[in-house]
């Protein structure tokens, strides 16, 4: 036992002396790193030279450009078929002011991604994806109904905060064909495919694909080869960016192994042990969902960093309140909902009642598909119960509701 | 970036901000990181401050998150990913180098921020801003997005959780040379 004899007075007297301790760096220094960081740079848009692009993957990234920017950034709507007809409609019926601004909008950015691509001029990043054009963005999540005639490519870009952004890309199956033949392509292969040729920063992230290293495929795992110097344990971003894009990108596999070249556990420097392997989820991750905007303007739904949960509920009822000042809730303030869970459907029941035409339909799309992935990032299918509506924007309140393939569904844009 | 406000910023928190990081992280090269981190986020976010807050402390709770997701990555990453990370039950503990500045301080102060180290994440927040930065009540609840009432008992307890840990020390670490 100790004879010490501290009192609150005592510890409060101490803490106060507490002495201050002073940054030695100049301001000169700190400016200059700030200047090399790319965060607070604008983006510069690469020159794209033709290269060799094989004519039916050049021909559909331009295809697909034209007609799925659209629909991308601005609806819920399925891929190919609603795309069309929206640019169309757009185009032809005046009184639908509202589409038509959103068309000369997407004839806009379709010079931006190509005429103007030769151009080496630094864009400022809002012009690339306009507050307004983001504004118009309706849709965060994949839906069954949305695959048409289309092969899934989950992916995880890296964006301006430096932390994977699970990405859905939905690729034509005449591409898939004439890409892969017969075979059906796995997550594995579709990386190998199309990771490199995929144009990062003209979709507004960092350059981060393909991986270094080699990748490999023994049986259900994957092996991640890497050398000396790969940099994936540089720091505590770096090594999240890297588990997070593993993780958002290759579904069906069970684990992934980080090897050297002798076959040995790769042993990563911010860990300081041999590595273990990785289990995959294939999306199960017990995630939940918030809205990250890049500095673009473009507007994402992600988990918060890698944060996983125990408790499904929990996941659910941390959404309400903004995590961080990286990612914020999708719940709007008023909205307040309780979970209870029968046979495996989720309900969630709104404590008022919502009247969905009275509220702000792109906010009340963000919440629901921010809650559904959440629920499908548990294996859950969910329920809503409390909406004046008893269907939406495609939503039918009366029954479950379809589970998400994936969130954030972008077009497939290749250099 | 704006420079102007970089300069403006620097000249009046720089100083401030860097010895919250500090005393979080007890690690000379975790603090520059971060505040690096914390102006990064600062700048970009700047435009849209609304100035529902003080600027102050604004800037401290951009300080706060950024301490609070270096000790979460921190864990998750030891824990090899996906275990739950709650920053206000966990312990801040930094197993960095200490800065020189705390290698020189009195056996009595060094044990109080060994113990610091062992309080929750909550209890240690709160002393650190309360009496390292001399926030009021009020601003520390700002900050964090507590009630007034949280911080009053989290400070309550933080300090009565100090005073037991110190009380349990053997006694050539205790209480010499307290000035009143």
């Amino acid at each position: 036992m100790s004879d010490n004899n501290w009192d609150d007075q005592q510890i409060e007297n101490l803490l106060k002396q507490v002495p201050d301790i002073q940054d030695h760096r100049s301001k000169s220094e700190i400016l200059a790193r700030l200047k090399q960081d790319e965060r607070l740079q604008k983006v510069k848009k690469k020159k794209r030279t033709p290269g060799w692009i094989p004519t039916s993957v050049a021909v559909a990234a331009l295809l697909l450009l034209s007609l799925l920017l659209p629909s991308m950034l601005r609806g819920n709507e399925s891929v190919m078929d609603k795309a069309m007809e929206s640019s169309k409609d757009g185009l032809e019926n005046k009184a639908e002011m509202r589409m038509e601004e959103a068309a000369t909008h997407d004839r806009d950015d379709s010079a931006g991604f190509s005429e103007e691509a030769e151009d080496t001029a630094e864009l400022d990043e809002g012009q690339l994806f306009s507050e307004k054009q983001a504004g118009e963005t309706t849709s965060f999540a994949v839906y069954p109904k949305d695959i048409v005639d289309g092969t899934v490519f989950h992916i995880g870009l890296v964006g301006d905060a430096g932390a994977s952004i699970p990405i859905t890309f939905i690729i034509p199956n005449s591409q898939i064909e004439a890409d892969f033949g017969d075979m059906e392509p796995t997550s594995f292969d579709l990386y190998m495919e199309y990771a490199s040729r995929i144009d990062e920063a003209g979709l507004g992230f960092r350059e981060y694909h393909p991986y270094r290293g080699k990748l490999s495929v023994e049986g259900d795992a994957l092996i991640q080869t890497l050398t000396e110097g790969h940099g994936y344990d540089t720091g505590s971003a770096t090594v999240e960016a890297h588990e997070g894009t593993l993780q958002d990108t290759f579904y069906g596999f069970r684990e992934i192994r980080f090897e050297n070249e002798d076959g040995t556990p790769v042993e990563f420097d911010q860990v300081g042990e041999p590595s273990k392997p990785m289990q995959l989820t294939s999306g199960l991750n017990f995630y939940n969902y918030y809205l990250f905007t890049q500095a673009n303007g473009q507007e994402f739904l992600s988990p918060n960093f890698l944060k996983s949960y125990d408790s499904f509920e929990t996941a659910l009822l941390d959404m309400k309140e903004k995590p961080n000042d990286v990612y914020s809730s999708v719940i709007p303030n008023g909205v307040d909902f309780d979970v209870i869970e029968e046979k495996g459907l989720a309900i969630l029941k709104f404590k008022k009642e919502i009247d969905l035409e009275a509220m702000d339909s792109k906010t009340m799309i963000r919440m629901f598909d921010g809650l559904l992935l959440t629920a499908a990032s548990f294996g859950k299918q969910m329920q809503f119960e409390n909406v004046v509506q008893s269907e939406w924007n495609g939503m039918d309140f009366t029954r479950p509701l379809p589970v998400p393939i994936g969130p954030n569904q972008m077009p497939l844009l290749l250099k | 970036m704006d420079d102007s406000v970089f300069h403006r910023l620097y000249e009046q928190y720089h100083q401030d901000v860097f010895k919250f990081l500090i005393y979080l992280t007890r690690n000379r090269d975790h603090a520059e990181d971060l505040s690096h981190e914390v102006y990064v986020r600062v700048l970009r976010a700047y435009a849209g401050f609304e100035g529902k807050s003080s600027e102050k402390t604004w800037l401290f709770s951009i300080a706060k998150n950024v301490a609070i997701d270096h000790f979460r990555k921190n864990a998750v990453r030891k824990k090899h990913l996906y275990d739950k990370f709650d920053w206000e039950k966990s312990e801040l503990v930094s197993t960095g180098i200490l800065p020189d500045e705390m290698a020189v301080m009195s056996e009595e102060m060094k044990d109080l921020l060994k113990q610091l180290d062992q309080c929750t994440g909550d209890q240690k927040m709160v002393i650190v801003m309360r009496y390292f930065h001399d926030l009021s009540i009020a601003e520390t609840a700002d900050v964090l997005g507590w009630t007034e009432g949280k911080v009053k008992t989290t400070q309550h307890r933080a300090i009565k959780a100090l005073q037991k840990k110190m009380n349990a020390l053997p006694k050539e670490g205790g209480k010499l040379n307290v000035r009143q």
